[in-house]
Order: structure tokens, then C-alpha cells, then sequence
């Protein structure tokens, strides 16, 4: 047989998995293949072939079925069901975090003598500025022109300010900014027209921002 | 119609038995209820019993949309035929800690879909949809050599009555060879006990026997392009044939002593 090097990108584990396929019929020329294939494998491919073909002999008929009587919510079975649930868990949050920590949030970083002159130039108040720093209005509602000139005073990119209103929320919602009891649901947001509404903004702040 | 797969085998992708396409196509539309009734049927020679691979699929599929309880109710199912199957294949009479490797195993199985869910380019269940219990011994069989290293072969129970003992080497190879080559029919009596001397000899010992005896590979060859179990391993002609000949008289011992 004239040896035919594998593409590199092939991990051991997918040349593993692909002679697992193979296990029922699996002799000489089949390892001799893989080997051929995978040179840099030879090894790890010849000790699992060994284990491979004494499990395939010992149990050759692939078949499991549940008995009509057995329990699918054994402790195995529970345990399994709950180290996916946890694992799951554990890795969103991680990658929750991360998309947390990437996202800039312009609101916060703004100096604090710089604040009122910006609340000035869009002619909004404190609260609504909140509002926009604690990302609790709903980012599809938010008004291109209204990005765009926050955008341009912050000033930012349009795109890193669309991103932070689209993070989560919770990056914000730490506790000590807020007088309440209880720390803000960080799954309600306002529409934008709702923030408008109830931030206690003039009748031509709320006028102009609703026109944009 | 079911998503194709986008493992490659030879740069052709894989595919799934027919057999699985067709189940996934009615299963696919199933609503919750109706897919709770047929996850219920535990037996493949009913017609309503979805196999392993298409549980996987439905699974994958749940997670992509976040149907947490259609994922959660095959999880379970398809957990709970691993249980048996590692029952069968790690059973604590053989080894010691037997069930922390069944839960490694199932955590391990339990992973794949985490990452399925969580990283875009990762398709190793694909294998899985292929066919399960192949791509399953792939998981259990590194665990569990890993643990016979570990146990270094020193237990193994008694053969019981009806298992039939081989009485010679020979008798070992034949039961072995018998079962190698012909796959139907009735088990060799010899068979399982054969299997359990095979595995109770030393690393070395062992991978040379299989190598030769069951996969027929030549002990040696003058061709040097032709690949035998000496190159295999990556040592010498004389070393194999040493290793061949301690199987042997090990065997031998270990039929003498039972």
C-alpha cells in the first residue's frame, strides 16, 4: 500500500474517533492504513487498536436497549445530568464575563467634571444619563441619530457605543449605586420612548429626543 | 431534513445511516409530548424506538435553540444506555473503582455537549451520529486501559462455571482467533475467559500478542516498506518475538494456576 499523508489539521483525537468507526472490522490492512495516514499517530492508534479489538471482541454486538423496567434516573444517570447542567453553567459565565470585560462602557469612564457639559449637549438630565450608563433601555429602540450624537460627544465609535448598549446589563447594576433594598432586574429594560417618559425630563427634552 | 454533518472521512463527509436519517426526519417535528412517548420505548425492535444516534442529533439540535427540556429528556435516555453498557464492560468484579470510571466516562460523554453547544467549529458528536457505540468505545477504552495500567492486571475473578476454560495456550488462541473471524453465532464458551488472561498480561506482552494474534500482523519482514508488529511498536524483530514468547509462557502459567 503507497502511503498517503494525511491533510495536517487532523487531530489525534478525530484519527482516534475514525478508527473507533472502524472497530468492527478491524485487522492488519485497516490499522495499516491509519498508520500510513497518520504517521505521527502511530503509536496512540496502535495501543488503542489493541484495546479496540479485544473490546470488539468480548462485546461485538453493539446493541443497548434500556430494560422496560429500568430507571433512567439512576444516581449515574443524575450525576451525569447535573455535571452537564454545572459544566454549562460554569462556562457561560466565563464567557459571559469575558464579553463583559471586552465591552467599554463610555458612560462610566467619562470624568466626573464631564459630565454635566454632555448632559448639557444632549440635552438630557441625570436620570436618563443613568439610564444610558446602566444600559437599562432596550438597544433596538435606541434611535440611530441618537447613537450617533452621544457617539460624537462621548466621544467614541458609533460601533463601540452600539456595543455597549447591547452588553449585558449586570456589568452596571452593582448594588451601591442604587437606594433600593433590592438590586435591579437586570432582564427589564425600557424602550426608549419609555425612558423618555418617565426620566423627569422636560417637556422639550422629552420633545426632542421622542423626534429623533 | 436532518443538518448534514461536517466531519470529513478522505475529504468526503460523513454520513448518517439511512436508517437514522429516517428516524430523524419524523422526529424532528415531534412536539415535546409526542417525543417523551417514543423516548419510553426501550426496546429497538419496536418501530417507535429512536436509536442512540438520533438521540444525539435531537440533542444537539435542542441545545442550539435552547430547548433545555427536549435536550434534558434524551439526555437522560441516552445516559441511561451508556449506564448499561459500562455496567456491562467496566463491572466492579473486574476492577477496582469501577464506578468513579463509569461516572468519568458519562462526565466525559456529558462534556462533549458542552462544547457542542458552546464552540462553533466543534463537531465531534458527528462521530456519535455516525454511529454511537463505536465512537463510544473511544471514551470508555482510554479510561479503562489507563486504569488497568494502574491496577497492573493484578485481580481477576475466577471464571464461573459456564464460561467454559481454555486448558492451553492454544485453546486461549483458538477462542480468540474463532471470535476475531467470525462475528455471529454463538459466543465460544472459551471466550471470555480467553479474554481475561489476554488482558492480564504486562503491557508489552499484550500489545505484541494482539498485535499478532488477533490482528495478524507479521512478527517481522525483510520488506522494510511492509508495515508488521515490530515496526508498529518500533522495536527490534528479536525484541517482538521475546515479547511473543513471554505471552505465551505467562498464559501458560496462568492456566496452570487456575
Amino acid at each position: 500500500m503507497s502511503p498517503n499523508p494525511a491533510p495536517p489539521p487532523t487531530s489525534l483525537e478525530d484519527a482516534l474517533y475514525a478508527l473507533s468507526l472502524e472497530s468492527e472490522r478491524l485487522d492488519a490492512s485497516i490499522l495499516d492504513a491509519f498508520v500510513r495516514r497518520y504517521p505521527c499517530y502511530a503509536r496512540e492508534l496502535t495501543d488503542f487498536a489493541v484495546e479496540l479489538a479485544i473490546d470488539t471482541l468480548r462485546f461485538p454486538n453493539e446493541q443497548v436497549d434500556l430494560a422496560d423496567d429500568e430507571e433512567i434516573a439512576s444516581p449515574a444517570v443524575q450525576r451525569a445530568v447535573s455535571h452537564f447542567q454545572n459544566r454549562l453553567y460554569e462556562e457561560t459565565q466565563k464567557s459571559r464575563s469575558a464579553t463583559l470585560k471586552a465591552a467599554q462602557n463610555p458612560f462610566q469612564e467619562l470624568p466626573f467634571d464631564e459630565v454635566g457639559p454632555l448632559l448639557d449637549k444632549l440635552s438630557i438630565n441625570n436620570v436618563f444619563f443613568m439610564k444610558l450608563r446602566d444600559r437599562q433601555i432596550e438597544p433596538d429602540t435606541i434611535p440611530a441619530a441618537f447613537i450617533e450624537e452621544a457617539a460624537a460627544e462621548l466621544p467614541v465609535s458609533v460601533p463601540v457605543l452600539s456595543e455597549h448598549f447591547n452588553a449585558p446589563q449586570d456589568l452596571v447594576a452593582a448594588p451601591q449605586r442604587y437606594k433600593a433594598d433590592g438590586k435591579p432586574r437586570a432582564d427589564l429594560r425600557q424602550t426608549f420612548s419609555d425612558a423618555v417618559q418617565s426620566s423627569s425630563l422636560t417637556d422639550e427634552q422629552v420633545r426632542r429626543l421622542l423626534s429623533l | 431534513m436532518a443538518r448534514p454533518l461536517t466531519k470529513r472521512k478522505d475529504g468526503s463527509l460523513y454520513t448518517r445511516p439511512k436508517r437514522v436519517e429516517e428516524q430523524l426526519d419524523e422526529a424532528l417535528e415531534l412536539p415535546l409530548p409526542d417525543l417523551r412517548l417514543r423516548l419510553r420505548v426501550r426496546s429497538d425492535a419496536n418501530p417507535a424506538y429512536l436509536c442512540s444516534e438520533t438521540l444525539v442529533h435531537l440533542m444537539r439540535e435542542a441545545l442550539r435553540s435552547d430547548r433545555q427540556l427536549e435536550f434534558e429528556a434524551a439526555f437522560r435516555v441516552l445516559i441511561g444506555r451508556c449506564e448499561r453498557l459500562l455496567k456491562a464492560r467496566i463491572p466492579d468484579a473486574e476492577l477496582r473503582n469501577a464506578e468513579a470510571i463509569r461516572d468519568e466516562v458519562l462526565s466525559q460523554l456529558s462534556e462533549l455537549f458542552v462544547r457542542d453547544k458552546l464552540e462553533a467549529e466543534f463537531d465531534r458528536l458527528d462521530y456519535y451520529e455516525c454511529r454511537f457505540n463505536a465512537a463510544f468505545r473511544r471514551l470508555y477504552l482510554t479510561l479503562l486501559r489507563r486504569q488497568r495500567k494502574r491496577e497492573e492486571r493484578e485481580t481477576v475473578p475466577a471464571a464461573t462455571s459456564d464460561d467454559g476454560t481454555p486448558t492451553s495456550v492454544d485453546d486461549v488462541l483458538d477462542a480468540l482467533a474463532y471470535a476475531h473471524q467470525k462475528r455471529e453465532g454463538p459466543p465460544d464458551p472459551r471466550l471470555h475467559r480467553a479474554i481475561q488472561l489476554a488482558n492480564r498480561l504486562p503491557h508489552n506482552e499484550r500489545q505484541a500478542f494482539v498485535l499478532c494474534t488477533l490482528l495478524r500482523f507479521k512478527q517481522s519482514s525483510k520488506d522494510p516498506n511492509e508495515t508488521t508488529a515490530a515496526s508498529l511498536i518500533g522495536v527490534s524483530d528479536r525484541t517482538i518475538r521475546s515479547r511473543l514468547k513471554n505471552a505465551e509462557q505467562r498464559l501458560q502459567r496462568m492456566l496452570e494456576e487456575t
